[in-house]
């Protein structure tokens, strides 16, 4: 009997185990896909932010690899690409504040590839991404830094939302 | 001498030629003078004859013979015996005759009328009466060859001395069984006909039945048979596509049916069906159906289907109309549109003035429709509409009805020339009972592709409850009363252009409210809006963050709040705007507790949404 529970013991340790390998690798992974951005090694870093979504798709890095590979086709200009990596994100987080910054992303390549019905359909998106008061302040922020280490500050106002790069205006969607 | 004798040969022989011509020429003169001399007292007594069995006089000027076999008459009159103005007049008519000897058949084989004049109403009314007769009497003719001309002819739809004469033309050729006609009418746009069929003991087979004018064409088929008339076909009429056109109508001997007629037009279906009585074309019931195509929705036209029912008498004042008509809306609009429309119409009369209006009287239209999720009922009374029918393509209606309690006027135009037509219309309304109050205003409309509509409203002492905007500042300010607001004067100018609505300066007053601004919504649901609202004392005790202001601020009731809306509209972001009664509460409140306040009002608003982090760094 005692044999039983020592052996079921260690397979419930075995178990236990595996995620904790896991979310080590992942962290691994993650620092080394963040050292590559950092390096302006990009072609290396997406490739190590893909294999997060391929190995580790659950583990906390999941939706930041995620956004990175939408930001990775931006800096590459491959806007359909970055525009389909965004719209997944937005579809599969769209409780996420990170979800408007894809939205302001899907604003500015519609903008840029001369889309105006997309751009109505994000700006229409953004508009109700949110219910806001506005009582003694007249705006609202968040911010974010991404894999690619942009810092990203989001400035919510009661008619338009302005996303922030790295302290640069990137966009602005108007509602 | 050869010569002398060649010549003197010839000329024997020409003078035989020369006598020989000269004596058929007599021969040929003397029969046209005696069948010249003979033809007027044959043809006044063939006349008569005709006149007797057809009912209807032939007159002339003149007959002669031409040779080889034509008689010709100038000046032919045929008037319906006991009338005074002519069915059928023409300049000149000749008959064409093949000999005996050298045909078997009918000797008449061609009938050219130039410049025929038909008097339309006479020989409507005479072919009314005398149709049996002279379907018996065509019976009769042999089976021959016919052909049957009438270049330069007119038709005049009207009194002779006072209507316009329409010109037209035809070519008929009868041959066997086999009837063909082509021609063409029409002053300023021409149209040419042609018609191709099979004629037999129990009916006409019609293999094409076309009319052309370059911008709208016709092309149908089918067959009557006994009593059933069966047709199919299409027609393009000035960009409007009436496809797959199959219709069934029975003729019984009381009464024609319509038992079927389905169409599309542009895609869209067409059902109808209904009888008449054969001798009161307006003693019928009919009902009409229309379904919209699913696809493209229009997103200015969300019109679903609509079923219509008639019902017609005949009474001492004329034809009396009662009806039902039923209309469904696609994706109804949740704020403003109506979601579907019943009308009951009653006591409808027609009556055309002058040939150029048409005037209808209506004793009473009961309409019920759906909108914003609620049942409504409208009864307008005594509804009198006149259109002006002179331009072809474009109608002017005046309409005038009396609807609850209040009086409404309209001055409508209708442009049919192009497709989708165009509806203009001027309207004004007051005294109307509407919300516990009295509504009046007045709009300009223009519905083509999409719907614009503009204008002024104002009710008076009406009861506001629980419109969207009191239900959102309910929530917004916790203020419960504002749900049902009494004794309110309103008053805005609207205008909607599509899906978009805008509503300026709206001024609401009411005992414990004083409201100013705009609302402007866009076609993507968005809205654009700012105000200023100033709440009784009473009102703004009920609102928990109204009793904080009144606490920080002596007399705040005194002030207006300025506030602005914006984004979508279900989901609308708050602000409250710079003014005096903010600088006050402000100059109260730390930095830190007017964030706080912040903080609140958005987790109350945000159902189940977390406030967004300063930063979320996965590093």
């Amino acid at each position: 009997m005692k044999q039983y529970v020592i052996i079921l013991s260690l397979l419930l340790q075995g178990c236990w185990w595996v995620p904790c390998v896991e979310a080590s690798d992942a962290d691994v992974k993650w620092n080394e896909a963040v050292s590559s951005a950092k390096q302006a090694e990009y072609d290396f870093a997406f490739m190590d932010f893909n294999t997060i979504l391929e190995l580790y798709p659950h583990s906390r890095y999941g939706p930041a690899a995620e956004f990175a590979i939408g930001e990775y086709y931006f800096l590459e200009n491959n806007l359909p690409m970055a525009s389909d990596e965004f719209l997944d994100f937005y579809a599969k987080y769209p409780q996420h504040e990170e979800a408007l910054i894809a939205l302001a992303y899907l604003y500015k390549i519609a903008q840029t590839r001369h889309l105006p019905e997309e751009m109505k359909k994000y700006r229409k998106k953004a508009a109700s991404f949110r219910q806001l008061t506005f009582i003694f302040n007249n705006n609202k922020y968040f911010k974010y830094r991404s894999g690619f280490q942009h810092r990203y500050k989001l400035v919510y106002y009661i008619d338009k939302v302005e996303l922030y790069d790295n302290n640069k205006l990137f966009t602005e969607v108007p509602f | 001498m050869i010569i002398t004798s060649y010549l003197r040969r010839s000329l024997f022989k020409w003078k035989y030629a020369i006598l020989i011509i000269l004596m058929v020429s007599a021969l040929l003169a003397a029969l046209t003078f005696q069948v010249n001399r003979w033809l007027p007292d044959y043809a006044q007594s063939f006349s008569s004859l005709i006149a007797q069995q057809s009912q209807a006089q032939i007159s002339f000027r003149t007959v002669h013979y031409r040779f080889p076999g034509y008689i010709i008459l100038k000046n032919v009159a045929v008037i319906e015996n006991g009338q005074k103005n002519p069915l059928l007049k023409a300049n000149k008519v000749v008959l064409g005759f093949s000999f005996p000897l050298f045909s078997s058949a009918f000797p008449l084989n061609s009938i050219n009328v130039d410049g025929m004049t038909i008097n339309y109403p006479a020989m409507k009314g005479y072919l009314t009466q005398h149709y049996k007769m002279i379907y018996a009497w065509a019976e009769t003719l042999p089976k021959g060859k016919m052909h049957f001309l009438a270049p330069n002819g007119r038709i005049f739809l009207a009194d002779l001395a006072q209507a316009q004469a329409i010109p037209f033309n035809f070519d008929l050729d009868l041959h066997q069984d086999h009837i063909n006609v082509h021609g063409a009418y029409g002053n300023k746009e021409r149209s040419n006909f042609e018609l191709k069929g099979l004629v037999n003991n129990t009916g006409i087979d019609l293999e094409k039945l076309t009319l052309d004018n370059g911008r709208s064409s016709m092309n149908l088929w089918g067959s009557w048979v006994g009593n059933n008339v069966e047709w199919k076909g299409f027609i393009f009429y000035n960009k409007i596509y009436i496809l797959d056109i199959d219709g069934q109508l029975r003729i019984q001997k009381k009464a024609i049916i319509l038992k079927q007629l389905t169409f599309t037009v542009n895609g869209d279906a067409v059902g109808a069906s209904g009888q008449c009585l054969n001798q009161r074309l307006f003693q019928c019931d009919a009902d009409i159906a229309y379904w919209r195509k699913a696809d493209p929705v229009d997103p200015g036209n969300n019109l679903k289907n609509i079923n219509l029912h008639l019902h017609a008498q005949n009474t001492a004042q004329g034809p009396l109309l009662n009806g039902t008509v039923d209309l469904g809306f696609l994706e109804p609009d949740p704020y403003f549109a109506v979601q579907n429309l019943h009308l009951d119409f009653s006591g409808l009369k027609a009556r055309i003035i002058n040939g150029n209006f048409l005037v209808l009287k209506i004793k009473q239209l009961q309409n019920v429709f759906l909108a914003q999720s609620n049942n409504h009922q409208v009864l307008l009374e005594n509804i009198l509409a006149s259109f002006n029918l002179a331009k072809p393509f474009q109608k002017i209606i005046t309409l005038s009805a009396e609807i609850l309690g209040g009086h409404y006027h309209d001055r409508i135009s209708l442009d049919t020339s192009f497709h989708p037509w165009q509806v203009k219309s001027q309207g004004n309304f007051d005294g109307i009972k509407a919300y516990q109050g009295q509504l009046s205003g007045n709009f300009e409309a223009l519905l083509s592709k999409s719907l614009e509509l503009s204008g002024h409203i104002a009710l008076h002492q009406g009861d506001l409850n629980n419109t969207y905007f009191q239900t959102w500042l309910v929530h917004m300010l916790q203020m419960p009363s504002l749900s049902h607001v009494n004794g309110t004067d309103l008053s805005c100018r609207f205008k909607i252009e599509g899906r978009s609505r805008i509503l300026d300066d709206i001024k609401l007053r009411s005992d414990d409210l004083d409201l100013n601004g705009f609302f402007h919504l866009d076609a993507d649901d968005l809205v654009s809006s700012q105000a200023s609202i100033q709440f009784s004392k009473n009102l703004l005790k009920e609102s928990p963050i109204g009793r904080q202001i009144i606490g920080l601020v002596r007399g705040a009731w005194t002030f207006p709040i300025e506030f602005s809306l914006s984004g979508n509209v279900h989901k609308m972001n708050f602000q409250w705007d710079n003014s005096l009664l903010k600088d006050k509460v402000r100059q109260h409140m730390f930095s830190l507790f007017e964030n706080m306040v912040d903080q609140r009002m958005n987790a109350r608003l945000n159902y189940n949404v977390t406030i967004p982090n300063e930063s979320v760094d996965p590093e």
